[in-house]
């Protein structure tokens, strides 16, 4: 089990690619954590949040997935635990280096980790970063306003803590990018 | 052409394509879903400006689109069979940059031509100031493309594409957060994208769009070195542009108006009556507005003829400067481009006559102002003035019956008086 464990996050390119997604998500994060500006924060902390996913992306596919395949091994339990596991890595980051709202770094983690699985499983592991990245950031840097709902879901990673309709979005995204991972796998 | 025809079809140029196209879309259409379309519809310049602030979005996507495309052979494990034929490396990157180049300017220019459908009906000052507004913009989206593919085949890993789009987010984004407190100026107005919305009597300085044309220019001449040169080691050289670039529009910007704006000439000239009655005039940008104002501008012309100081004109007017003893001035915040004047007959009449013709003025008395109205017009409250029943309501209320306690002529040299000291104003609200 622990040869097949290290075999596998080795063919994820994990041992170079986690530390780089924690060093790069905590640094910006932290360049932009201010106290007195919680926009900034907050849109910092999103960044930061999307930047990791990005990064971490890419291991959600082997070099082959034809061949990942043809392995007799419960592949849904292997990618489900891959999928949680980028998203606390990542959300740990986040949280370590950031003032941003625990319950908002939480929430945006959740959805942006089930964005990162839903573009690896409809394009491919190389292209995962793409729904993190271009969502996460549109999000950042357009304001988040209360109404109409459209918009709300939309800009939900900027979204306050306890909005209802951010959180919504959040947890369908968590649900049907690592269901969908988890069924399918990467696109080959 | 045969590649080209083929890399326009085949390249990651059309995924690119629509989906700037896409997002520019949505962002123009999600404000009329908000009701806010005011904010792009009204005139030419505000929608080409509307465009260029939703850069924020579009510029860092292209970066990463760029870098995407520059990933393609090693991708596809073709680089070193490439590598192997006697063509040189730019006549293979150049269809492929050009077709990345003109998917990006197709999506620019069709964005700008769906919010051009509600511009045509609701604008009323046909010109061409937008040009070089949307051209700047073109050009901002194949500098990030050319610049997305000379770093992709720069740094050919797979994380570059993210940590670039990331890294252009960043680039935008800082200089409005630094100047957040104060008005943009000097290098920060560099980066393509306008953090605020114009209104229709602004355009953008054209020294300002002239730098950042130029630095973009640098950019793209550099990327498009770094996608085409043979060896790596002679990149260096797409830092010659990029410096040059830099070089040029540094002075340019630091000698620019602070915001970067300034007042559109033609949009704040003059359009005036010329049937020989009593002169009315509104701004170019509100010249459908006129018919409509001219018979309650002279039917307050009318009325204000009571005071000793009567105004002859009236003139719907913006901006900074002293108003003249024979003019009525109306404020062009009471038009709404494609809406017209916010209200019609003789709630308009009283709009004129606020303040007894003179504009809102820091710190703005709307009982002084109402009440000139009100006793001008011979009715109290006047047409279009009922407040909600309140403190304020009731001081106004109050302060009417005092007025109307005077004698005539002491209530007219009062009213009068409130014109010499609305004329007297100079800061604009």
């Amino acid at each position: 089990m622990m040869r097949l464990l290290t075999l596998y996050l080795r063919s994820r390119q994990v041992p170079r690619a986690a530390p780089a997604a924690v060093v790069a998500t905590a640094a910006l994060a932290l360049v932009g954590n201010e106290p007195d500006h919680p926009l900034q924060t907050v849109t910092f902390a999103v960044l930061a949040l999307a930047l990791g996913f990005g990064v971490l992306g890419l291991g959600l596919g082997g070099a082959d997935p034809e061949l990942d395949r043809t392995g007799a091994l419960p592949w849904w339990r292997w990618r489900t635990t891959h999928t949680a596991a980028i998203a606390v890595v990542v959300l740990a980051a986040g949280l370590a280096a950031t003032s941003a709202p625990t319950g908002l770094l939480v929430r945006d983690a959740a959805g942006l980790a089930g964005l990162t699985a839903l573009a690896a499983t409809a394009f491919g592991n190389q292209l995962a970063w793409t729904l993190p990245i271009a969502w996460g950031g549109v999000a950042a840097v357009v304001p988040p306003v209360a109404d109409p709902v459209v918009l709300v879901v939309l800009t939900w990673p900027m979204q306050p803590p306890d909005s209802g309709v951010a959180a919504v979005t959040a947890v369908v995204l968590a649900c049907a990018g690592s269901s969908a991972y988890a069924v399918r796998g990467t696109r080959s | 052409m045969s590649v080209l025809r083929t890399e326009l079809r085949r390249s990651t140029g059309p995924a690119a394509g629509v989906l700037t196209a896409a997002l520019g879309l949505a962002g123009l259409y999600t404000l009329v879903m908000s009701d806010q379309s005011e904010l792009w519809d009204a005139q030419w310049t505000l929608l080409a400006s509307f465009q260029r602030i939703m850069l924020v979005v579009l510029w860092p996507l292209a970066l990463g689109a760029g870098a995407w495309q520059a990933r393609r052979d090693r991708r596809t494990n073709m680089a070193e069979l490439a590598a192997t034929t006697p063509r040189p490396v730019w006549r293979r990157a150049l269809p492929t940059s050009a077709a990345l180049a003109i998917w990006l300017v197709l999506a620019y220019l069709v964005t700008f031509a769906a919010g051009a459908v509600r511009v045509a009906g609701s604008t009323d000052y046909p010109n061409a100031g937008w040009v070089p507004i949307v051209a700047v913009g073109a050009l901002s989206l194949v500098a990030a493309g050319w610049l997305g593919m000379g770093i992709g085949r720069l740094l050919p890993s797979a994380h570059t594409p993210p940590i670039l789009v990331i890294a252009g987010f960043l680039a935008l984004l800082v200089p409005v957060q630094l100047s957040k407190s104060a008005e943009p100026s000097g290098a920060a107005l560099l980066p393509p994208n306008l953090s605020t919305t114009l209104d229709e009597f602004t355009t953008i300085a054209s020294r300002v769009d002239l730098a950042r044309a130029v630095v973009l220019a640098g950019l793209a001449v550099g990327g498009l070195l770094l996608v085409m040169v043979a060896r790596r080691k002679a990149a260096v050289i797409a830092i010659v542009p990029v410096v040059l670039g830099l070089a040029v529009a540094v002075p340019l910007v630091n000698a620019a108006p602070a915001g970067g704006v300034q007042a559109d000439p033609g949009a704040v000239a003059e359009v005036c009556t010329t049937d020989g009655g009593p002169e009315v005039c509104v701004t170019t940008a509100h010249a459908k507005g006129l018919a409509s104002l001219t018979g309650p501008a002279r039917k307050a012309l009318t009325l204000l003829a009571k005071l000793p100081n009567a105004p002859t004109s009236v003139r719907e007017v913006t901006g900074e400067r002293p108003q003249p003893a024979g003019e009525a001035w109306l404020h062009s915040d009471n038009y709404q481009p494609g809406r017209g004047w916010l209200d019609s007959g003789d709630a308009l009449v009283v709009r004129i006559l606020a303040g007894a013709g003179t504009r809102p003025c820091d710190p703005i008395d709307y009982r002084t102002r109402a009440l000139a109205a009100a006793w001008l017009f011979g009715q109290y409250p006047a047409p279009g003035q009922r407040l909600r029943p309140g403190e304020e309501a009731a001081g106004r209320d109050a302060a009417w019956q005092t007025l109307r306690a005077l004698p005539e002529p002491q209530q007219r040299q009062r009213i009068a008086e409130i014109r010499t000291a609305g004329l007297t104003c100079h800061g604009d609200s």
